[in-house]
């Protein structure tokens, strides 16, 4: 009988410490989980910043006016004093951390001390620039060599956790490549806000709240499917059917449209409830080979936009990549490029079809504009361009000002030790409004 | 005898040939440094450069007309006067440094370009991975619909300003605090992920979203919804 008792309370006994370990070990697994995501965004933040970095780095060597250097140079000084913050989270304790720790201090202080003297009214000495020219060449190896980490930590899926605490074999080697040949390559002794353009120059989405009235009739479900329809072709559609309906700034009804041609999936069209106008198209699939030239593309893009009604469109951007290209198009009016009504086209490399469509920027600032005449000529607002920059093409574009409202600006494109750059001066008062860095990758073009 | 004599005459005469070109050369360096200073009455490009710098730091505000007259010289005067430097109206090499114009093109620091990057192929797999977390079994839409809401809240200023500080905070979402988004993200969600990056976004606008079957907080339910898809409502 004892016995039993006794059995019975040993096994309750270790019921409640197997829940207790699982408990524990479930925590454990919480926390894990939870430093790992600390040290992800740390490292992220880190190659995002030291990216942000050297495109800022670079800008400076092609800015003509003070009030653009000043929030340059300040702009490197918190982004250098985040990055910094950044390494520091990350659970590496090697002194070869050290170098590039004190690289990015060194950069901030450097940067700080440049920004004062830009404040007091002194200009940048030619051994203050080439100090950042340097500056930029290490900026330009530590992402290099950041990124090259960031795809080794993606493709062998390697988590921080572990890089700290096991160390087993292969870890115990990533983390040597990490101490030893990524960070100590950074051998330096002297010494806004992350733009998120991604997709071509002033092509942010409108993140405006207020809800926009197009012209035209009110069109019904049906309607709607019918100009999703024709606006794709009658001829690539199978089948329409009824999808979401977007409620956002433009109210509008969706559409599911099965295609003939199976390897570009159903398309998600959205038809604006007012005026019965193709604001978006979104498609599952994509094409498989790459036919076209992009010069191909970009004509045939042109004459689809022609044939819905939006003429005087002109490219201003393309990326190129999986058997697609995606083209920017702006308006044009008397020879002025308007960023602001901006199209996005997806087109197909393969066959010319397009499958992707996006006019929500257009909708909302397309409207008749009077353009004043500029008070600068070109000439004038050439020689207001930093002598670096050795100008390849230039024009007259309107582009969105920071706090709303538009701009009309004179845009130089030109070259500077093999980067490209787009500045803009400011067509009236010849302010520097803004300067653009475009970065080739894999994919296309890059603009920063 | 006669030969050796000839020998050390060629090479002495030689020699000496060699000693003053080398001098001459010296002499023709120094004063084209010299010559390389600008004051009134210098003209050319070197000019237009002087006077577009100083217009652009404030100092002068005459013609960009290449010709250093008396507004230059004033205005290099008070520049001068300004940045500690001997105040004498001409520039010469420090006045030029100090401006950040080289006088001779020669001897500049090396700028190294930054091609071939891919900058942001880094970030496109991590909204990838957070959308393949997020959104698995949802169409193709709710998957660019998600990855939209990522990216504005970027833009937003309640939000942090990088896209891994946006998806790295504490409580945001769920594949993220529970693993999820370590997982390797398929092709439907590396496209969807560009295709927002590209500025698709079908919510136009959302920076919330939720399961209404498991949402928990009573405020969401207050939310403008933008849209529904699949299974989960976009709000702002």
């Amino acid at each position: 009988m004892s016995r039993w008792i006794i059995t019975g309370i040993l096994l309750v006994a270790l019921i409640i410490t197997g829940i207790w370990g699982y408990n524990q070990y479930l925590e454990n697994q919480q926390y894990k989980i939870r430093t790992d995501n600390l040290y992800q965004k740390s490292f992220y933040e880190l190659v995002g910043y030291v990216g942000n970095i050297e495109t800022r780095l670079s800008k400076v060597m092609v800015s003509g006016d003070r009030g653009q250097s000043l929030e340059i140079l300040s702009d490197i000084w918190r982004q250098s004093d985040a990055a910094g913050i950044s390494l520091g989270q990350l659970p590496l304790g090697h002194i070869s951390l050290n170098k590039t720790s004190k690289f990015l201090n060194q950069l901030s202080d450097y940067c700080y001390y440049l920004t004062r003297k830009t404040g007091d009214g002194r200009t940048l000495s030619i051994d203050e620039i080439n100090n950042l020219k340097e500056l930029h060449s290490s900026c330009v190896q530590l992402h290099n060599e950041l990124m090259q980490l960031q795809n080794d930590i993606n493709a062998k899926t390697i988590s921080w956790t572990e890089i700290r605490e096991k160390g087993s074999k292969s870890l115990r080697e990533v983390s040597k490549d990490i101490v030893t040949e990524r960070f100590t390559k950074i051998e330096q002794s002297t010494i806004e806000y992350p733009t998120l353009i991604y997709d071509g120059p002033f092509s942010e989405t409108l993140l405006q709240r207020e809800k926009v009235d197009l012209p035209g009739d009110t069109i019904d479900q049906n309607k709607a499917m019918e100009i999703a329809t024709e606006f794709i072709g009658k001829n690539r559609v199978k089948k329409a059917s009824p999808g979401p309906e977007g409620n956002g700034n433009i109210p509008a009804w969706g559409v599911y449209l099965e295609l003939n041609d199976e390897k570009y999936g159903s398309f998600y069209v959205m038809v604006s409830k007012k005026g019965g106008k193709v604001i978006t198209v979104v498609s599952q699939g994509g094409p498989q080979q790459t036919r076209l030239t992009l010069k191909q593309a970009k004509e045939k893009a042109r004459e689809f936009l022609e044939e819905k009604g939006y003429s005087n469109m002109i490219p201003t951007y393309e990326q190129q990549y999986d058997g697609m290209a995606v083209i920017n198009f702006a308006y044009e009016q008397d020879g002025v490029v308007i960023y602001p009504d901006l199209i996005k086209v997806k087109i197909s490399l393969e066959d010319g079809g397009i499958f992707g469509f996006e006019a929500m920027n257009y909708m909302i600032a397309h409207k008749d504009r009077k353009l004043e005449k500029p008070s600068l000529s070109m000439e004038e607002a050439r020689l207001l361009v930093s002598p670096n920059l050795k100008i390849n093409s230039e024009r007259l574009a309107l582009i969105p000002g920071d706090g709303g409202g538009e701009i009309l600006c004179y845009e130089f494109k030109g070259e500077y030790g093999g980067d490209i750059f787009i500045v803009y001066i400011n067509a009236n008062t010849g302010k520097e409004e803004n300067i653009l860095k475009i970065i080739d990758t894999s994919n296309g073009s890059l603009v920063l | 005898m006669v030969g050796r004599w000839r020998l050390t005459v060629i090479t002495i005469l030689l020699t000496f040939v060699i000693c003053i070109g080398l001098i001459l050369e010296d002499v023709r360096r120094n004063v084209e440094v010299a010559e390389a200073a600008l004051y009134w009455g210098s003209q050319g490009g070197k000019v237009y450069e002087v006077q577009q710098k100083l217009k652009q730091w404030g100092y002068y505000d005459g013609p960009i007309d290449g010709i250093y007259g008396a507004q230059t010289f004033e205005a290099v005067k008070k520049f001068q006067a300004k940045n500690g430097l001997k105040v004498d109206g001409v520039v010469g090499n420090q006045t030029a440094a100090a401006l950040g114009i080289v006088l001779d093109d020669s001897g500049r620091q090396d700028y190294e370009p930054s091609r071939g990057g891919g900058a942001n192929e880094g970030d496109i797999y991590l909204l990838a991975r957070a959308v393949h977390g997020e959104a698995r079994g949802e169409p193709y839409i709710g998957k660019v619909a998600v990855a939209a809401v990522i990216l504005n809240r970027v833009k937003d200023p309640r939000f942090p300003n990088t896209i891994a500080g946006v998806i790295y905070q504490p409580g945001a979402f769920t594949a993220v605090s529970d693993g999820q988004i370590n997982l390797t993200p398929d092709e439907e969600s590396l496209r969807a992920a560009r295709d927002a990056m590209n500025g698709w976004d079908p919510t136009y606008g959302a920076v919330y979203y939720y399961n209404p079957a498991k949402a928990t907080s009573d405020w969401i339910w207050s939310r403008p919804v933008h849209i529904v898809i699949g299974k989960h409502r976009f709000a702002t």
